[in-house]
């Protein structure tokens, strides 16, 4: 399995096999044996290449907490779907279709408003439905395209967010 | 398996008064549960007492194994019907563990009119023998009852579903060699003889319980014999003479006890193996679902934010993310079991529609079960989308739902209306279990819509004969169809007419599933097949 840590900002990539007795971890230059065995109560041992350390380990969601060798770790996992679909993200979002055919209940921006995300933009109205379009990142309003009371198709262009410049 | 990330601000106070609400509304349905467990006349009570009787929650309570949980089917049954004198169809049905086994209960409960059957409690104990059925469990039966509810006889005696198909159930029961047990508490007369006499196993209380074909009343105006209960059908005279109950008991409590005893001899079924892993507490808070689930019910919501907080570790594999975006289908696990779902995000769109039904199909073909979570306001209409056959995709859908071999699951999280109902496995779907939330509701269209239809159809047909209606008369149309439609839309007379398997609370959604997963595994699951879908 492959897997990747933050340890403050930088991030740590890592991957672990089975072995016969254990677990080896593979870094980016040589690869270790480890095991973690839990005892009764609580308490937790770490074997890192024939070393042993006692470590007390704790986890909330997705972070980490690492007490080792004297040391407070706070860790944060990624998952590697999230970690590779933040890494590819476009402009996509830019541009906020209209999931289904409807009209506008309301809108709550306008073109030039600083927006944050999830925050709601304009609800809408189909099949007897009211859904509620909320932004889908921080950003500015470029234009909004529909008033109150107009109707609209599927996949039209409700609004646009004015792009991020793309990180060189 | 990644963990889905709540869009919700749980401090906002749309989700605060969201919570407000839907908190009152669950307050309001565990107090209706309340009365209806324990809250009787005293006349009633004092009669059992007399008697030397158990209260039906007292004889439960020794039956099943301490400290387990107890999945109570439809316990709102009949609540809507018979102006709210028959609390609970006036019989309790479950699942529970006896003897560390996974069985079905069924329980008459002599508190209410001396247990006799009313329509809705044949119907009641028809579908807990059907869930038996079809998941492989064996029944307890507890038997107390003054046999059929005559006024109502017409109602409950000669159908297809009726009263024989207790019986009917009981038979095929034995036949797949599913075992029951009886254990007589009270009378079991005419037709109610016939579950001990259908059982495998039959226990008898000594004075209480007695089995007949028709009571010594009946006798002495057929025959002229006169006769007493226990020469008639007692313990001693079944037990030891004509076989037809096999213990004899001198309490209720030894009673339940050598039921326990006989359960515990039953074979353990090997369960049919699904991907399972270690189970993992959803990792947002159940119970946040308060302030997820709006209060209009016209207001849409991301059914994610219902998935993220029924699911192990909220985690969530999402397919086709991209496309038919109004219906999310995707894998989870819950309570360890691996399991498929559908849930809506909108009207059903034909691509959405076609990713149902291709989704349900991968499920049948990895023998994944499927949960669907209704909120459902029916298949996309107009020109444009009749051109595209939104009838045709439909119909694929709803083939891929009727022919899953797979076991299938429905919660009615909010609006089921329409063809919608359908595409989502609705009850005549045969989903192994069937719940809903407290402020759900079910009908062919909305109220506003159908009052509306009505009216609009009684004023052209005056319109032809020249005459036309003042607003007065169209609010005299539209009114009492309004308040027809919003009163059987509620989830209370859903469940009342058991529609469903009950109202659940939302929190106890997750471990209702559970327990429902756990029972629909005793059966295999066969090799998918369908029929034609129109393409």
């Amino acid at each position: 399995m492959h897997h990747a840590f933050k340890l403050g900002d930088a991030e740590h990539n890592l991957e672990l096999s089975r072995s016969a007795d254990g677990y080896r971890l593979h870094l980016a230059d040589r690869t270790l044996p480890i095991d973690l065995k839990t005892g009764a109560d609580g308490r937790a041992w770490l074997t890192l290449d024939g070393e042993h350390h006692e470590v007390v380990i704790a986890t909330r969601g997705d972070d980490v907490f690492v007490h080792f060798d004297g040391e407070a770790y706070q860790l944060r996992y990624e998952h590697p779907l999230k970690r590779l679909a933040a890494a590819g993200l476009g402009s996509a979002e830019d541009r906020v279709l209209a999931p289904m055919p409807g009209s506008i209940v309301s809108v709550s921006v306008k073109a030039g408003d600083a927006v944050t995300k999830g925050q709601i933009l304009l609800v809408m109205e189909s099949m007897k439905m009211e859904t509620t379009i909320a932004a889908p990142r921080d950003g500015v309003i470029e234009a909004v395209t529909y008033d109150k009371g107009q109707t609209f198709d599927r996949d039209a262009l409700l609004l646009s967010l004015v792009a991020i410049e793309k990180k060189k | 398996m990644k963990r889905i990330e709540s869009k919700i601000n749980t401090s906002s106070a749309e989700f605060q008064s969201n919570a407000a609400h839907n908190r009152k509304l669950v307050e309001e349905f565990r107090e209706k549960q309340r009365k209806v467990r324990d809250e009787r006349p005293q006349r009633d009570i004092d009669r059992l007492r007399s008697q030397n009787k158990l209260l039906v929650r007292e004889r439960l309570k020794l039956l099943l194994d301490p400290g387990t949980p107890f999945l109570e089917f439809s316990s709102l049954a009949a609540n809507d019907a018979y102006d709210g004198e028959v609390p609970g169809a006036a019989c309790v049905t479950g699942i529970g563990i006896v003897s560390g086994r996974e069985v079905v209960i069924n329980a008459g409960d002599a508190s209410v009119k001396g247990g006799a059957w009313y329509p809705l409690t044949v119907k009641k104990t028809v579908r807990a023998l059907d869930i038996a059925i079809e998941n492989r469990l064996p029944v307890v039966h507890l038997c107390d009852s003054a046999g059929g509810f005559l006024p109502l006889q017409a109602d409950l005696f000669a159908d297809k579903y009726m009263a024989g198909r207790i019986f009917r159930n009981q038979c095929q029961l034995s036949k797949m060699g599913v075992q029951q047990v009886s254990v007589v508490l009270g009378h079991c007369t005419a037709g109610g003889a016939y579950v001990p006499g259908l059982s495998d196993y039959n226990v008898i209380v000594r004075g209480t319980g007695a089995i007949f074909l028709a009571g010594p009343p009946l006798v002495k105006a057929a025959t002229g014999e006169d006769v007493t209960v226990d020469e008639l059908g007692g313990c001693d005279m079944h037990t030891s003479v004509s076989g037809t109950a096999d213990y004899p008991a001198g309490s209720e409590e030894e009673a339940i006890a050598i039921a326990r005893d006989i359960v515990a001899q039953f074979k353990r079924p090997q369960k049919t193996h699904i991907e399972w892993q270690e189970p993992e507490a959803p990792f947002y808070d159940p119970a946040e679902l308060y302030g997820v689930i709006p209060k209009d019910i016209k207001q849409q919501f991301d059914i994610r934010e219902v998935i993220a907080r029924l699911v192990d570790g909220s985690r969530f594999h999402e397919y086709q993310p991209n496309y038919g975006k109004t219906l999310i289908c995707g894998y989870a696990h819950l309570w360890g079991y691996k399991i498929g779902i559908l849930g809506n995000n909108g009207v059903l769109f034909n691509d959405s529609s076609l990713k149902g039904a291709h989704f349900i199909e991968l499920c049948n073909q990895n023998r994944t079960p499927i949960l669907f979570l209704q909120n459902i306001t029916g298949f996309m209409v107009g020109r444009e989308y009749e051109r595209r056959g939104i009838t045709k995709d439909g119909a694929k859908m709803i083939m891929a739902v009727s022919c899953s071999e797979v076991p299938k699951f429905t919660v009615m999280c909010n609006g089921s209306f329409g063809a919608g109902n359908y595409g989502m496995s609705g009850r005549a779907f045969d989903s192994r279990f069937l719940f809903s939330w407290p402020q759900s509701q079910i009908s062919v269209m909305g109220a506003e819509q159908a009052a509306n239809t009505l009216a609009d159809v009684k004023i052209r047909q005056l319109a032809k004969s020249g005459k036309k209606l003042s607003q007065t008369d169209i609010d005299a149309i539209r009114d009492p169809v309004l308040g027809e439609f919003k009163r059987k839309q509620s989830a209370y007379w859903s469940t009342s007419e058991i529609w469903d398997d009950g109202i659940l609370d939302p929190v106890d959604t997750r471990n209702a599933l559970g327990i429902a997963l756990s029972a629909a595994l005793n059966t295999p699951i066969s090799d998918p097949r369908y029929g034609i879908f129109r393409m």
